[in-house]
């Protein structure tokens, strides 16, 4: 920590993690005022209910607390870990709910890969916001929705097939050529990868 | 197509590979592969450059989504999670702390120095010490047993809960088809090309609504939903910004839903503009 003991808010996320692998509680504070907003608005989506969504934040940044050691600095953000997490657990406790089993993945498999290359740096999140909208609505409505079905709502290619009345074939062909679609329009608006 | 027939195409020198090409990668990228087909990929990966870089690439763009959800500052998490998180941070802190303590060796410095003139209170000490180093090793013993049968529950809680989770799907596999709705949305006023579609999740009371050819709004302005009983008041329901949201609301209760677009950020209470789009959702 470069700005002393007292004041660690303006420190960058590595810094914070760094600080939460030796144990400063007040990092995981400045971390969750930084992505508490975010966070609960991914739990919100995707379980649709308020005190679940809550839960699901805490168990999130708990998670972060608990396997920070885990997390290997230059693979990636750690915006997109945290957030991968918050989307993981939405998602189980979505499928618990409704009786529906996550896919068969490790969770520490699914949490490591899923840390990223966050090609966004430090732009500003509302900037970020607005040309991923714009991205997605360039999108044709079935690539949307599909995704829509995948990511926020938790749903097999098998389940979004039978919602959709679609063959499976299709279903895996709309996610590849929409993610397509989205990378290459990210990329065309100056986002770099890698 | 069987493994062989899709691996075709995935020798060393190839540049394409059938799995990509399928959209494998991208399925799983988003944790929606499943079947026998994961298994399947899975193991494909572990040979195929092709796919290992595309899943890399997918993942990357996947990562942003969350950044597509909605800002809404009145929707945030309670001032109260803030304080549960910490409680539960300094409770975990206090029992690393206390475990930390229990197992730490005695300092090196301190068993160095030892004053002469104290040699007989010494090896009484040191009579004492063998017993505390003895009670230690026990103790470490005992921390290290409790952590052995700490991570076989945590193993057999996993293997019952994938188990369990086998058995939901099973089930959920038989009850799918009979928990989806799909209902087609149209222009409420001739001549215009707005259309889209509804897809409800019964088991979830959640809908999709993807709506296209909606007219650009204004600064301030938002689309609303609206779900309407028959001879009832419309009920105010999600609002949005872009082409694509999701309704939590039992649509069982509804004939028809509708969107205007209304007053930012929020939202009405009841519309004040024409109806843009509308569906009868028949059941």
């Amino acid at each position: 920590m470069s700005n002393g003991a007292d004041d660690i808010t303006a420190e960058s996320d590595e810094a914070l993690l760094a600080a939460i692998k030796d144990r400063d509680e007040r990092a995981i504070a400045v971390l969750y005022d930084r992505y508490n907003g975010i966070s609960f608005g991914l739990a919100y989506r995707i379980v649709g209910e308020r005190s679940a969504a809550e839960d699901v934040v805490q168990d999130a940044f708990l998670s972060v607390w608990r396997r920070a050691v885990s997390f290997e600095v230059g693979r990636g953000s750690v915006r997109t870990w945290l957030l991968s997490i918050v989307h993981h657990r939405a998602i189980d406790r979505l499928r618990g709910v409704s009786g529906r089993a996550r896919q068969d993945v490790a969770i520490d498999d699914f949490e490591r890969v899923l840390s990223v290359d966050d090609p966004w740096g430090t732009v500003e999140t509302n900037v970020q916001r607005d040309l991923l909208q714009t991205s997605m609505a360039t999108l044709p409505r079935e690539q949307r929705a599909t995704i829509q079905m995948a990511y926020f709502d938790g749903y097999t290619q098998q389940e979004i097939a039978r919602a959709m009345n679609v063959p499976v074939g299709t279903v895996k062909g709309r996610l590849r050529i929409g993610l397509q679609k989205l990378r290459s329009l990210l990329a065309g608006a100056g986002v770099e990868y890698e | 197509m069987n493994e062989r027939e899709r691996d075709t195409s995935n020798r060393r020198d190839a540049t394409t590979c059938s799995f990509e090409a399928q959209g494998f990668p991208a399925t799983y990228a988003f944790g929606a592969l499943d079947g026998g087909e994961l298994a399947e990929f899975r193991q494909h990966l572990e040979g195929c450059q092709i796919c290992t870089a595309a899943l890399r690439d997918f993942r990357s763009t996947v990562a942003q989504l969350p950044l597509t959800v909605e800002a809404d500052a009145a929707i945030g998490p309670s001032p109260a999670l803030r304080t549960r998180l910490l409680d539960a941070v300094a409770a975990d802190l206090a029992a690393e702390r206390a475990e930390a303590r229990a197992v730490a060796p005695l300092p090196f410095r301190a068993r160095r120095r030892v004053p002469q003139a104290y040699a007989i209170a010494a090896v009484l000490l040191l009579a004492l010490g063998l017993g505390l180093i003895g009670w230690n090793l026990d103790l470490q013993r005992g921390v290290t047993q409790a952590r052995v049968e700490r991570d076989q529950a945590a193993a057999e809680r996993d293997s019952a809960l994938r188990e369990a989770g086998r058995a939901r799907l099973e089930r959920d596999q038989a009850l799918r088809e009979l928990t989806t709705t799909r209902w087609q949305l149209s222009a409420a006023q001739a001549g215009q090309s707005i259309k889209g579609d509804v897809i409800y999740l019964r088991d979830q009371q959640k809908a999709v609504v993807t709506i296209e050819g909606l007219p650009e709004l204004q600064p301030g302005q938002v689309y609303q939903i609206w779900l309407i009983q028959d001879g009832g008041a419309p009920q105010p329901e999600t609002v949005f910004l872009s082409t694509t949201t999701a309704v939590q609301a039992n649509f069982e209760q509804f004939q028809t839903l509708a969107v205007t677009v209304e007053p930012g950020p929020r939202g009405s209470v009841a519309p004040t503009s024409p109806v843009l789009v509308v569906g009868n959702l028949t059941h």
